[in-house]
C-alpha cells in the first residue's frame, strides 16, 4: 500500500505540475450600445428612475461610458396623462453609469399601470410598462439573535395580511447601510472630536469635570442586500444556490393557505456588522411585486453575478420589461420597518 | 352424346400429342448444341448471342438477370442447358421450357431443413456473440444472437456451413441435411485474431452496429491507463467526447443524456465514474459491446442518440479463472468459475478507487471515491433452456466538510435481472426477464444552528431525486427462412419517479419542520416492436420495424409510434450501399445543472408538462472492403430533435420542488454531417481512422430570439487515428492521435449597470450585468493530442497472462483545454481563462489473469 501510495502522490504531483491556465484571444464586440432603464415604481413614493447607455465588452481594455446628452425620460399613466423625468446629477454617475431622473411632484398610485419611455436621438427610444400593486399589511413581530451554520445571526418575525393573497407575489428583502459613528464632546465651550483628542477627554474626565459627550452618525450610502436564509418551506429559496446565498426571500403568496401567513428570516450578523466601529441601519422590506419585477429579482439574485461560470451553460439574459434596451423598471407596494445594529 | 364424347376424347388426344410434340421439342431446344464464343460474358449478351446463332427464343426478367453476375465458362459447356447451367449458377434461377421458349424463371422451392443451435467457446463454453454462420454455397447466412443461438433455414442436401466469429478459428461442418431439423451446437477455438477494428462484414453491418470485444477495448490508450468501453467507442465517426480525455459520448449532435447504455438488458441511468474517468462498465466483465448510432434496430427504444449494449460474460464452466489489476486510479479484481461444471457458472468482479486512500488516514474532510461490483450466474438447465441471474451496484460519492457545513453527494445505479433463454423450436427463441434498477441522487447540506432559549440543533437540508423501475421483456426471434428473421418483443415497465424532494429537518422558533417534496409518481411504460429482416435477393436487403411506446399514468399519456426502416443495396458481398431513415422518443431526460456545482447530472421523466424528446435520424452509406484487408465506410446523416430539456438558465430543480416543472424549458436541435471511417490490418499490423464533420445545433424559445445557434459541442471536425503494432506475443505498441475542433462557449456582447445598485442608488462596489447577444458565440482551441503506450506481456502455463502496461497520455503535452474561466478584469473588460488537466499523463497498470 505504501508503495502504492506513493506512486499516487507522484501522479498528483505531476497532474499539478502539467496542469495549467491559459489566457485566450478575446476581441471587442462591435455591437452597438443600447439605452438602459432602470428603477422601482413604488405605491405612495415619487417617480425615480435612472437611465444609461450599455457598453460594448472587450477583452483589451475596459470602457468607461459618457453621459449622454440630451436623454428624455416621460411618465405616462393609463389615463393618458404624462409627466416628464427631470434629469439631476449626481455623484453616482461614474459608480452606476447611469443618470438620475426624477419627478418630486409626482405620487405613484397602487393598482396603476404607469407607461416609461426614454428617447435619445442617436441611441433611440425604450419603453416599459409597469404595473404597480395593490396595498397590503404587514407586521413587524420581532428579532432575536439566532445561529446561522454556527455563526451568529439575526431571526426576523414578520406577519403579512392580504386579502388577495393567493394571486400576490412577494419579496422580502433586508437593506443594511453603514453608518459612521463619530464621538464628540464639548468643553469650555468648543466642541471636540473624540478622534485626536483622546487624551484631552481622558484626562478632563479623569479631572473629574463634566464633559457633554454625544454621538452622530453619517450614512455610507453604501446599500447592501443582506443574504438571507429561509426555513420556511413555502418559500422558493430552499436550496437553490445553497443556503444563505440568496439576497431575498421569494414567497408566492399562492403556497400560503388563507389571507395571512408569517415567516420568519434568518441572516447572518457578519454579513450585518463587519466592522465594531460601525453600525448598521437596517431596513426590513416587504414588497409586493408584479410577476415581471419578481422573476427579474430572481433571476438577478441566482444569475447576475456567475460570469465565471456562465461560459459552459445555456446562458441566461435577464429578461427586463425595458422593450428596446436593457434594464428594469419594477412596480411595488413595500411596507419596511427599520432598526439599527 | 356418344359422337360428342369421342370428339373430345379426340381433342383431348390431340391436345396432348401436341404438347408431347412441344415437350419434345423443349428438351431438343435446351440439348441442342451450341458452344460459346467468348469464355466470360454478361447474361443478357449471352442470351442474345444464342438467340441470334440458334433461334432460341427467351424469355426473361430484365430485373431477374441482374442477379447473374459476369461469370466465365469453364470451356466444357456444349448445349444451350450446359451454358444456361454455367451462367445461372448461384442464383435463384433456372432455365425451363414452355411453347417452344425457354423461360428464365426464379427456381421453385425446394424441401429446406433448419438448421439450429449454440455456438460457444471450447474452452470456457462461453456463448459467442455476432458469430456469423454461413453456407457459402447458397450464399446463405445468419449471426449468434446475444445467446449464441442461430437459426438458418436451407435446401437439403450436403450442406458446408462456416462459423466465423472474431478471435476464434473458422470452424466448417459438412452436414448431410435432410429431415425437418438438425441441432448443431459448435464449440470455436479462440486463436486467429481477424482485425482489430472492422467496419465489419456486411451480414453485421446491415445493423449498423459497430461491434468491440475485449481485445478492441484494450487497444486504446486512456487517460490514467483506463481502458474503458464508452472511450473505445469514442474512436468511432460521429462520437466524440465531451471533454477530453473522458468517457462521456456525444454522437450526432446529441446531448449526453441521449444515449441508452445497457448492461446486460438492463438500461442504466448513470454511466460514468469519478466525473468521467471512466465509465461504469467494467472491461474485465465485459464480453461483448453493440454499438449503434443511427439505423435502430426495432427491439431498442427509449433514447434519441445511440445505443450501447454491453454483455457480460457468463463465467467460465470448465475451470476457476481471475483477473486482478491495479491503475493509477483504481483496483480491480474478477473470479469466475464453474459452479457446476460445464452446467453452471458464475462471475463476480468489483472495482473501486484507491486513490482516496492517499489522503484519509490524515484528512477524512474530502472524500471523491467510487466502487461497481458485477456479478452473473448462469445455469444451463437443458439444451434449449439456460437461465441467468445477474446484479449490478455502483456507486460515486463526494464529500467535503468545511467549517460547520458538511456537503456530501452520493449517485449511482443498482440492478438486479433475471433471465430465461429458451429454444422453443428450431426456428423460434425466446427471452424472457425481469428486472429492477434504481437510480438515486442525494445531496446533503448539514449545518447547525441555535436560537438564544434552545439548545444547538443541526438543520439538515436534503435534496433528492430517485428513479427505481421494475420492468418484464419479453423478445421472440422466428426465422421462418434463411432470407427472413423476424423479431418482436415487448416491454411493460413501471417506474417510481421522485423527481426532486427537499427535506429541512427541524426549524428554529418552534416552526414545523418540513419536506418539501414533488409529488412521488408512478409511470408505466409499454412498448410492443416488431421488425422483419428480409434479404429480398441478392442484391437487396431490407430491414422494416415499428416501436410503438405509450408512457402513461392517471395525468398524462403520450403515445410514440417509432417507425425504423433501412434498406441495403449489394454490388457485391464487399461492397454496398445503404439507407436508412429511423425515429426515436425518449420520455427520460438528463439535465445537466448549469449553476457551476457538482455532481450536476439528474434524471427527471417526462411529465405532464414535460413531453418526450423525438429525433428523426436519416442516413446515407457506402461500404466497401478493398483488397489488402482496408475496409472503408462514409456515411452522410440528417437528424431533428424536437423536446430537449434544459434549464431557464442556471439552477437546479431543487431550487422549486414543488415546482420543479417551471424551471425547465424545452427546445429543438438538429445536426447534420459526413462520417468517414477506415481499417487497414495486416499481419502485426493494425490502423485505424475515422473523420467527422458535422454540425450541430439548439433551438430555444426563450434564447437568441428562438433562432438555432451552436451546441455547445457543435464541434465542426473530429479526427482519430489509432495503430497497433504486435510484433511478438510478448509485445505490443499502441499509438492514437487526436484532433477535434474546440467547443463554443457564450460571451458576453454588452454590459450595463447593476439594477440593484441603481435601484438601492448605492455606493457599494455592484458587479455589471453581461448580456449575450447569442449563445455559444465564441470557439475554444481546438484539442489535439498524442498518445502512445506498450504492453509487456508474459504468459505462464495455459491460463497465466500478466501485462504491465506504460505510457504516456497527451504525450507532447498540448494544452487542451478542459474547462474555461471568464474574470472581469475592470468594467466591460474580461479576459477567458482555460484551464489544461491532463498533459504528459503516464500510464501505468499491472494486470494479472489466471
Amino acid at each position: 500500500m505504501s508503495r502504492l501510495g506513493s506512486c499516487g502522490l507522484v501522479l498528483l504531483i505531476w497532474l499539478s505540475a502539467a496542469s495549467c491556465v491559459k489566457e485566450l484571444n478575446l476581441g471587442t464586440s462591435q455591437e452597438a450600445g443600447k439605452l438602459v432603464l432602470m428603477g422601482e415604481l413604488l405605491a405612495g413614493d415619487s417617480a425615480y428612475v435612472r437611465a444609461g447607455k450599455s457598453i460594448s465588452v472587450s477583452g483589451v481594455t475596459g470602457l468607461l461610458p459618457e453621459p449622454l446628452a440630451n436623454l428624455t425620460v416621460y411618465l405616462a399613466d393609463s389615463a393618458g396623462s404624462q409627466v416628464s423625468l427631470h434629469e439631476e446629477s449626481d455623484f453616482l454617475f461614474y459608480s452606476l453609469f447611469t443618470q438620475l431622473f426624477k419627478n418630486e411632484s409626482y405620487r405613484i398610485g397602487a393598482g396603476q399601470t404607469y407607461e416609461l419611455g426614454v428617447a435619445h436621438p442617436d441611441v433611440g427610444h425604450v419603453s416599459a410598462s409597469v404595473t404597480v400593486p395593490e396595498p397590503f399589511q404587514a407586521t413587524f413581530l420581532g428579532w432575536e439573535y439566532a445561529k446561522l451554520g454556527g455563526d451568529s445571526a439575526i431571526a426576523v418575525d414578520l406577519r403579512v395580511e392580504d386579502p388577495r393573497l393567493v394571486s400576490s407575489l412577494y419579496v422580502i428583502e433586508v437593506v443594511r447601510e453603514s453608518l459612521e459613528l463619530y464621538r464628540y464632546f464639548r468643553y469650555n465651550g468648543s466642541e471636540y472630536s473624540y478622534l485626536g483628542n483622546e487624551r484631552l477627554l481622558d484626562s478632563l474626565i479623569n479631572a473629574g469635570l463634566t464633559v457633554e459627550i454625544w454621538e452622530d452618525t453619517v450614512a455610507a450610502l453604501d446599500y447592501n442586500n443582506v443574504p438571507l436564509s429561509s426555513t420556511d418551506a413555502r418559500s422558493e429559496n430552499g436550496a437553490s444556490g445553497g443556503i444563505g446565498s440568496l439576497t431575498r426571500v421569494y414567497l408566492p403568496g399562492a403556497r400560503c393557505a388563507g389571507t395571512a401567513f408569517e415567516t420568519r428570516i434568518v441572516a447572518r450578523l457578519n454579513d450585518l456588522i463587519p466592522f465594531r466601529s460601525r453600525l448598521f441601519n437596517v431596513s426590513v422590506r416587504i414588497k409586493s411585486v408584479n410577476k415581471a419585477y419578481y422573476d427579474y429579482l430572481k433571476g438577478l439574485d441566482i444569475y447576475s453575478n456567475s460570469i465565471e461560470n456562465s461560459s459552459g451553460n445555456i446562458i441566461f439574459n435577464l429578461s427586463g420589461n425595458v422593450v428596446g434596451g436593457f434594464g428594469m423598471v419594477g412596480g411595488a407596494y413595500c411596507v419596511r420597518f427599520g432598526f439599527i445594529l | 352424346m356418344r359422337i360428342v364424347g369421342v370428339c373430345f376424347a379426340y381433342v383431348f388426344l390431340v391436345i396432348l400429342g401436341l404438347c408431347s410434340l412441344a415437350k419434345a421439342q423443349h428438351v431438343s431446344n435446351l440439348s441442342r448444341p451450341y458452344t460459346p464464343i467468348r469464355s466470360a460474358s454478361t447474361a443478357l449478351s449471352v442470351l442474345q448471342e444464342i438467340t441470334e446463332r440458334t433461334g432460341i427464343e427467351f424469355s426473361y426478367s430484365e430485373e431477374a438477370l441482374l442477379q447473374v453476375r459476369v461469370f466465365r465458362f469453364s470451356g466444357a459447356e456444349r448445349t444451350v442447358g450446359a451454358v444456361l447451367n454455367t451462367m445461372l449458377a448461384g442464383t435463384d434461377l433456372e432455365a425451363l421450357e414452355r411453347g417452344g421458349k425457354v423461360l428464365i424463371i426464379p427456381k421453385r422451392p425446394a424441401p429446406s431443413v433448419t438448421v439450429s443451435g449454440i455456438v460457444t467457446d471450447s474452452a470456457s463454453h462461453e456463448v459467442v456473440i455476432g458469430c456469423f454462420v454461413s453456407c457459402r454455397e447458397l450464399g446463405l447466412g445468419t449471426v449468434t444472437n446475444q445467446y449464441g443461438f442461430y437459426s438458418i433455414t436451407i435446401p437439403v442436401g450436403k450442406r458446408l456451413l462456416t462459423f466465423n466469429s472474431i478471435g476464434y478459428r473458422s470452424d466448417s461442418v459438412m452436414a448431410p441435411l435432410s429431415g425437418a431439423s438438425l441441432r448443431l451446437d459448435r464449440a470455436l477455438s479462440s486463436g486467429i485474431t481477424l482485425s482489430a477494428v472492422r467496419v465489419s462484414s456486411s451480414k453485421e453491418s446491415l445493423q449498423d452496429a459497430t461491434v468491440l470485444n475485449l481485445e478492441d477495448i484494450t487497444r486504446h490508450a486512456g487517460l490514467l491507463g483506463e481502458n474503458d468501453v464508452l472511450k473505445s467507442l469514442q474512436h468511432v465517426s460521429g462520437v466524440q467526447s465531451a471533454t477530453d480525455g473522458l468517457s462521456s459520448l456525444l454522437v450526432r449532435g446529441g446531448d449526453p443524456g441521449h444515449n441508452m447504455n445497457i448492461l446486460d438488458g438492463v438500461p442504466l441511468y448513470y454511466t460514468e465514474h469519478f466525473f468521467g474517468l471512466t465509465s461504469i462498465f467494467n472491461t474485465d466483465a465485459v464480453k461483448s459491446v453493440s454499438f449503434y448510432k443511427g439505423a435502430f434496430p426495432a427491439r431498442y427504444g427509449g433514447r434519441l442518440a445511440s445505443v450501447t449494449d454491453v454483455s457480460t460474460r457468463d463465467g467460465n464452466m470448465e475451470r476457476f479463472a481471475g483477473t486482478v489489476s491495479v491503475g493509477l486510479l483504481k483496483g480491480s479484481a474478477t473470479l469466475e468459475g464453474p459452479l457446476i461444471r460445464n452446467k453452471s457458472s458464475f462471475l463476480l468482479a468489483a472495482r473501486r478507487t484507491w486513490i482516496d486512500a492517499l489522503w484519509r488516514p490524515f484528512f477524512d474532510d474530502f472524500r471523491l471515491n467510487f466502487y461497481d461490483v458485477n456479478g452473473k450466474v448462469n445455469t444451463i438447465i437443458n439444451k434449449n433452456n439456460r437461465v441467468y441471474a445477474s446484479f449490478y451496484s455502483g456507486r460515486d460519492q463526494f464529500a467535503i466538510r468545511f467549517l460547520k457545513t458538511d456537503l456530501q453527494a452520493t449517485w449511482g445505479n443498482a440492478f438486479g435481472a433475471l433471465r430465461w433463454a429458451t429454444i422453443l423450436s428450431p426456428r423460434l427463441f425466446v427471452n424472457t426477464s425481469f428486472s429492477y434498477s434504481r437510480f438515486r441522487y442525494l445531496i446533503r447540506d448539514v449545518y447547525y444552528e441555535q436560537t438564544v432559549d434552545t439548545v444547538e440543533r443541526s438543520v439538515r437540508y436534503k435534496g433528492r431525486s430517485t428513479i427505481s423501475e421494475a420492468a418484464l421483456r419479453v423478445q421472440a426471434d422466428y426465422y421462418p427462412s434463411a432470407r427472413l428473421h423476424v423479431q418482436g418483443g415487448a416491454v411493460m415497465a413501471s417506474s417510481n419517479f421522485s423527481p426532486a424532494s427537499t427535506t429541512f429537518a427541524v426549524q428554529m422558533g418552534g416552526r414545523p419542520a418540513g419536506t418539501v417534496a414533488a409529488e412521488p409518481f408512478t409511470v408505466l411504460e409499454w412498448s410492443v416492436y416488431a421488425e422483419a429482416i428480409w434479404d429480398i435477393n441478392r442484391l437487396w436487403r431490407l430491414r422494416a420495424g415499428m416501436h410503438n411506446s405509450m408512457w402513461f399514468n392517471k395525468s398524462f399519456r403520450y403515445v410514440s409510434p417509432q417507425p425504423r426502416v433501412q434498406c441495403e443495396y449489394r454490388f457485391s458481398n464487399d461492397e454496398r450501399l445503404f439507407l436508412s431513415v429511423t425515429r426515436m422518443s425518449q420520455f427520460l431526460h438528463l439535465l445537466q445543472d448549469n449553476s457551476g456545482g457538482f455532481p450536476s447530472e439528474v434524471w427527471v421523466p417526462g411529465a405532464e408538462r414535460i413531453r418526450p424528446s423525438d429525433s428523426w435520424v436519416g442516413s446515407l452509406g457506402y461500404q466497401r472492403r478493398l483488397k489488402g484487408d482496408i475496409e472503408l465506410k462514409g456515411e452522410v446523416y440528417h437528424k431533428t430533435i424536437s423536446g430537449i430539456l434544459a434549464y431557464r438558465g442556471t439552477g437546479n430543480i431543487f431550487s422549486n420542488s414543488l415546482k420543479w416543472q417551471d424551471n425547465l424549458t424545452q427546445g429543438q436541435g438538429k445536426s447534420y454531417g459526413l462520417e468517414v471511417q477506415g481499417a487497414y490490418t495486416k499481419q502485426k499490423l493494425t490502423l485505424q481512422a475515422c473523420y467527422t464533420l458535422a454540425w450541430a445545433l439548439r433551438r430555444f424559445a426563450e434564447l437568441n430570439q428562438g433562432r438555432y445557434f451552436p451546441y455547445r459541442y457543435d464541434r465542426r471536425h473530429n479526427f482519430k487515428i489509432n495503430m497497433t503494432y504486435h510484433p511478438r506475443k510478448r509485445f505490443m505498441a499502441i499509438v492514437g492521435w487526436t484532433f477535434m475542433s474546440g467547443e463554443a462557449i457564450s460571451i458576453p456582447s454588452q454590459a450595463y449597470s447593476n439594477f440593484q445598485a441603481n435601484n438601492l442608488g448605492s455606493l457599494s462596489n455592484y458587479p455589471l450585468v453581461y448580456y449575450y447577444n447569442q449563445p455559444n458565440n465564441y470557439r475554444l482551441p481546438s484539442i489535439h493530442r498524442l498518445d502512445v503506450s506498450v504492453n509487456f506481456i508474459r504468459r505462464k502455463g495455459a491460463h497465466y497472462v500478466r501485462t504491465w502496461t506504460f505510457g504516456l497520455f497527451n504525450a507532447y503535452g498540448q494544452q487542451n483545454l478542459v474547462g474555461v474561466t471568464l474574470l472581469e478584469v475592470s468594467p466591460g473588460q474580461i479576459s477567458i481563462n482555460g484551464l489544461s488537466l491532463f498533459r504528459y499523463v503516464p500510464v501505468i497498470s499491472y494486470q494479472v489473469n489466471f
